[in-house]
C-alpha cells in the first residue's frame, strides 16, 4: 500500500537554520527508508549545496531562463543517501521577482507530475525567512505543503516572524495546511526556552523539539556534511530523529488552528515574556 | 469621520472613508471596513423614497448586496456622523475630503475639472457586485492615458510590459481584441487605415515597440530587457524626435528600473520615460504636445474660419464633420486627440480658435496644454446624436461667422439624410435597448462626462428606442427605482431582480434586444438571447448618428444569441 506523502514545510526568520535543520531531517528520513525529495525556495541553495557536496545548482529559473523550458532531467539532482534535490532559484539580488520563481516552480511540479503516486513518500520545503509576499506562500496556498514548522530562537524578532507565519498557516488552511509546531534552535545556554514554549501556546501550538548549541555542527559544515552523517551518534542528532518521528505521527485532522495574535498583542505580551 | 488611508483601516477602527465622489445631487462615500468588502454609502437630499435611513436632511442608501453585520455598524455610524448635515454642507467640504471627485460638470461647460479618478468607490472586479455590474467606468479611466497617444513619423512608443496586457488595454494597432468596450476604439468603423489620418503613423518604419515580457523576466527582471531595445533604438538610423518608454503594472511590481534605463540615454534627449503611475504634474504627453504647440508660436496667424478640433479621435466620422465644416468655409486646421501628431501640433497656433470635445479623460491634457493658449475655446455639447450634431455644427459656425453657411449646409445635408434617419426611426420606434442600472449606474449613463462624452441614454431615447431598465433590488428591500429623467421614463419600463438568477429571468424577459455593457461578448447578456451593445456603437457627427442607429438597430434585429446565445453558456 503506498505511503501517504507527507509535505513538511520549514520557515522562520531569515538566518535561524532552516536550511541545515532541514537538510538533517531530509538525510533522518532517507536514513529511515523514505523516498525523499528536498525542495529549494531559497534563491541561496543552501540546503540543496549541503545535501549534494555542489555549489554550481541548477534551478529552474536558471532551465527558464536558459532554455524557455524546464524539464526534470534538468533541475533534480540525487543528493547524498538517495535524496532528491530541486532547487526554485531565483533572480539576481535586487532585481525581478523571487516569489513568481516561487509559484512558476510549482506549476512545473504539476506540469511534470513530479509528485505522481509513489515516487516520493516525504517531501520537505525549506522556504526563504518570513513569508513578505504571496509568491513565497505558493507552496501553502496550493496545498503542496501541508504540515508547517516554524523555527525559532528566543530572540524577539524571531517570534515575530513565527507569529506573522502563524497568519499566513490561518490564511491557507482551506488549503489543508496546519501548523505542525515550533522548533526552539537556541544559539546559547541562557536562552529563555519557556518563553517560547509559553509562546507556542498563545499559538495554540507546541515545541516539537529543542535544539541547542552543537559544535558538531560547524564541525559539519565544514566537512559539506549533514550533521546526521558526520555525528550520527551525537545527542543533537537523537533529539533531531525525535523531531523526525513526532512530525510524522502528527495527524493534520486533529492540529488545531493557530490563533496568532495582532500586532498590538504581540508587542504587549513580549513585554511579559508571553505570560498573559 | 477619519482620513483616508490606503491601506486597510486598523484593527478595531468600524471603518475608513477611502474616497469622495459627487454626481450631482448625490454623493457616494467608499468605506472600508475591517474584514469586508468595500461598500460604497450613497447621500442625497432626503427624497422620502426607500433608504437604508434618513437623517434630518438626507436619504442614506448603499450599492451591494445584503449588508453585513459591519457594514451595518459602519453605515450607522455615518448616519449618525450625519445627523444634522445638509447636502450642501457635505458638498461644501468635498475638496477637504480624501480624493474628494469635483462635481460632474453640465454637457457643454468648460472642461476645465480633472476628473480622471471619478467614480474610483469600489473595485469593479473585486466588488461583491461585479455579477450585476456592466458599467467599467473604473477601467476605462485607469486606460484612458494609453488611449491618448503620441504619434508622428518622428515618435517611436516603447512599451515596457507584457503583451498580454493588451487585453486589457485599449488596442493600439486595431487588431487586438480588448476585453473591455473601449469608447475610443473604433473596431465597428470600416477595416483598414479610417480616412483622415494626417501625417499620423510612419508607413515605412515602425513606430511601436513592446518588451513583451514573459514569465522568466518576471522573476529575473525585465530591466535588462528594455535596456536592450533603447541600446537598439538608439544604435538605429531611425530618425526620431522622440522615444517615449511607458510601461505596464507588471514592471512597476517587481521593481524595474525604468528611469534608470532611460537615463542612460537622457544627454541624447530623444529617449523619455512616461510614467503613468506618476503625478499628475509628471505628465510627459502634456510636456511634448505642449513643447509642440509653442514650436510653431510666432507663425502668421490666419484670420479665415479657420479651427481647431480636439477629442475627435482620427475616424470616418471626423473626416465627415471636417467635410460639413469645409462645405461652410470653415477649414479645421488640426484635430488631435486623442491621437496627437506632433508634427501637426506645431500647426496649432495657427487657428485662432480650438473646439474641445467634453470629455472627463481628456480633461487634465485640456487644461494643461490647451486651455491656457491664447485662442478661443469652444466647448459645446458632444454631437452625438442628430439634434445634439445640428446643435455642434450651429455653434461652431456662429463662433466663425459662418452661421448661415453652416445652416445651408446642414439643412441640405439634412435633406440627404433624412430619409436614412426616418427610415431607421422607425426600425428604432419597434425596438427596445436594455440597461442594467442602479441609482449610481444610471447617473452615469445620463450624464456624457461620465461615459466619454457620450450621452448614451439621450442619443438612444432621440433615435427613437425604447428602453428597458434592469433595476437592482436588494433581496426582501423595497425596489429602489431611480429617479428617471422624463424622456427617460417616458421610453422606458422599469424590472426588477436581485440576484444572478433572477438578473438572468429578467433580461430573458424584457423585450429589449439587445442590452448595454462595457465588457466585450458580455456571456451575461448573450447567454440570456441578447445582443451585446456598448459606446463603441456611437459615432459623433450627423452622419455618425446615422451609422449609430444602423448599429442600434442592427443589434436589435440580430437573431443570432436569441437562437443559439444558451450555448455560449459559461460553465
Amino acid at each position: 500500500m503506498a505511503r501517504r506523502v507527507e509535505k513538511i514545510v520549514f520557515l522562520g526568520k531569515g538566518g535561524i537554520g532552516k536550511s541545515t535543520i532541514l537538510s538533517n531531517l531530509s538525510t533522518i528520513y532517507a536514513q529511515m527508508g523514505r523516498k525523499v525529495l528536498f525542495v529549494g525556495c531559497d534563491p541561496k541553495r543552501d540546503g540543496t549545496m549541503l545535501l549534494t557536496n555542489r555549489v554550481e545548482i541548477p534551478t529552474v529559473v536558471d532551465q527558464l531562463v536558459l532554455r524557455n523550458e524546464v524539464s526534470a532531467e534538468s533541475v533534480l539532482l540525487k543528493g547524498r543517501s538517495g535524496i532528491d534535490c530541486i532547487e526554485a532559484g531565483g533572480p539576481e539580488p535586487g532585481v525581478g521577482c523571487a516569489g513568481r520563481g516561487i509559484a512558476r516552480m510549482l506549476e512545473f511540479f504539476k506540469e511534470s507530475d513530479l509528485f505522481a503516486r509513489n515516487r516520493y513518500d516525504t517531501v520537505l520545503f525549506d522556504l526563504l525567512g518570513d513569508i513578505v509576499c504571496g509568491g513565497f506562500a505558493t507552496p501553502l496556498r496550493r496545498g503542496f505543503g501541508q504540515k508547517v514548522f516554524i523555527v525559532v530562537s528566543d530572540e524577539l524578532m524571531s517570534l515575530y516572524a513565527a507569529n506573522n507565519i502563524a497568519r499566513a498557516v490561518v490564511n491557507c488552511a482551506q488549503n489543508g495546511v496546519v501548523l505542525g509546531g515550533l522548533v526552539a534552535n537556541l544559539k546559547d545556554s541562557s536562552a529563555d526556552e519557556a518563553m517560547i514554549g509559553r509562546f507556542a501556546r498563545l499559538l495554540k501550538t507546541r515545541v516539537v523539539a529543542t535544539l541547542r548549541r552543537d559544535p558538531e555542527f560547524r564541525k559539519a559544515e565544514f566537512r559539506r556534511l549533514t550533521i546526521a552523517e558526520h555525528a550520527p551518534g551525537s545527542a543533537t542528532v537523537r533529539t533531531l530523529r525525535r523531531m523526525a518521528r513526532t512530525i510524522l505521527v502528527i495527524d493534520p485532522g486533529r492540529v488545531p488552528r493557530p490563533t496568532p495574535m495582532d500586532d498590538r498583542s504581540f508587542y504587549e505580551l513580549s513585554r511579559t515574556g508571553f505570560r498573559r | 469621520m477619519k482620513r483616508a488611508d490606503p491601506n486597510r483601516p486598523p484593527a478595531g477602527e468600524p471603518f475608513t472613508v477611502m474616497s469622495m465622489t459627487r454626481r450631482g445631487r448625490s454623493v457616494t462615500i467608499a468605506i472600508a471596513v475591517p474584514g469586508e468588502p468595500d461598500l460604497a454609502v450613497i447621500l442625497t437630499p432626503r427624497d422620502g423614497k426607500p433608504a437604508f435611513v434618513e437623517t434630518r436632511h438626507l436619504s442614506i442608501r448603499y450599492a451591494g448586496d445584503a449588508l453585513k453585520p459591519r457594514h451595518e455598524e459602519a453605515l450607522k455610524l455615518v448616519a449618525g456622523g450625519l445627523r444634522d448635515a445638509t447636502f450642501d454642507a457635505i458638498v461644501s467640504k468635498l475638496p477637504e475630503m480624501p480624493e474628494a471627485g469635483p462635481e460632474t460638470p453640465t454637457a457643454g461647460g468648460p472642461p476645465d475639472a480633472d476628473r480622471s479618478h471619478e467614480v474610483v468607490t469600489v473595485d469593479e472586479w473585486g466588488s461583491p457586485d461585479r455579477w450585476r455590474t456592466f458599467i467599467f467606468r473604473r477601467e476605462f479611466a485607469r486606460n484612458a492615458s494609453s488611449a491618448i497617444r503620441l504619434t508622428g513619423p518622428r515618435v517611436i512608443t516603447v512599451s515596457h510590459g507584457e503583451s498580454e496586457c493588451r487585453y486589457a488595454t485599449p488596442q493600439i494597432d486595431g487588431r487586438t481584441v480588448s476585453l473591455y468596450n473601449y469608447p475610443w476604439v473604433r473596431p465597428l468603423e470600416a477595416a483598414g487605415r479610417p480616412e483622415g489620418r494626417r501625417g499620423g503613423v510612419g508607413d515605412e518604419i515602425p513606430c511601436y515597440f513592446s518588451t513583451d515580457l514573459r514569465d522568466v523576466d518576471i522573476i529575473t527582471g525585465g530591466t535588462a530587457k528594455l535596456r536592450a531595445v533603447l541600446d537598439r533604438l538608439a544604435a538605429s538610423t531611425v530618425d526620431t524626435d522622440v522615444v517615449v518608454v511607458k510601461s505596464t503594472c507588471v514592471p512597476h511590481v517587481i521593481g524595474d528600473d525604468m528611469e534608470g534605463a532611460v537615463a542612460r540615454w537622457r544627454g541624447k534627449g530623444r529617449i523619455r520615460y512616461d510614467d503613468v503611475f506618476a503625478p499628475a504634474e509628471n505628465d510627459l504627453t502634456a510636456e511634448l504636445f505642449a513643447a509642440a504647440i509653442d514650436k510653431g508660436r510666432g507663425r502668421r496667424r490666419s484670420r479665415g474660419p479657420l479651427m481647431n478640433l480636439a477629442g475627435i479621435a482620427v475616424s470616418p466620422a471626423l473626416a465627415e464633420i471636417e467635410a460639413l465644416l469645409g462645405a461652410a468655409g470653415i477649414s479645421v486646421n488640426c484635430a488631435l486627440i486623442p491621437e496627437i501628431d506632433l508634427v501637426a501640433a506645431e500647426r496649432w497656433r495657427d487657428a485662432p480658435c480650438q473646439v474641445l470635445l467634453p470629455n472627463p479623460y481628456y480633461a487634465p491634457l485640456y487644461k494643461k496644454v490647451l486651455l491656457p493658449l491664447p485662442l478661443d475655446t469652444l466647448t459645446p455639447a458632444a454631437p452625438y446624436g442628430v439634434a445634439a450634431a445640428e446643435a455642434w455644427f450651429g455653434r461652431v459656425g456662429s463662433a466663425s461667422a459662418r452661421a448661415s453657411a453652416v445652416k445651408t449646409v446642414l439643412r441640405n445635408r439634412r435633406a440627404e439624410l433624412g430619409p436614412s434617419i426616418d427610415s431607421l426611426r422607425r426600425s428604432a420606434a419597434a425596438a427596445r435597448l436594455g440597461f442594467v442600472i442602479d441609482d449610481t449606474s444610471y447617473l452615469t449613463l445620463c450624464d456624457p462626462s461620465a461615459s466619454a462624452g457620450i450621452p448614451v441614454l439621450d442619443v438612444a431615447v432621440e433615435l427613437g428606442f425604447g428602453i428597458d431598465f434592469l433595476v437592482y433590488a436588494p433581496s426582501g428591500a423595497a425596489p429602489a427605482v431611480p429617479p428617471l429623467r422624463p424622456a427617460h421614463a417616458a421610453a422606458a419600463a422599469v424590472h426588477h431582480f436581485s440576484d444572478p438568477e433572477s438578473l438572468e429571468k429578467s433580461m430573458r424577459s424584457a423585450p429589449c434586444t439587445a442590452v448595454y455593457s462595457d465588457l466585450y461578448g458580455d456571456e451575461r447578456i448573450t447567454s440570456a438571447g441578447k445582443t451585446p451593445f456598448s459606446l463603441q456603437f456611437f459615432e459623433p457627427g450627423l452622419e455618425g448618428a446615422v451609422r449609430t442607429a444602423e448599429r442600434l438597430v442592427g443589434a436589435c434585429a440580430n437573431t443570432f444569441f436569441g437562437r443559439y446565445g444558451r450555448h455560449a453558456r459559461r460553465t
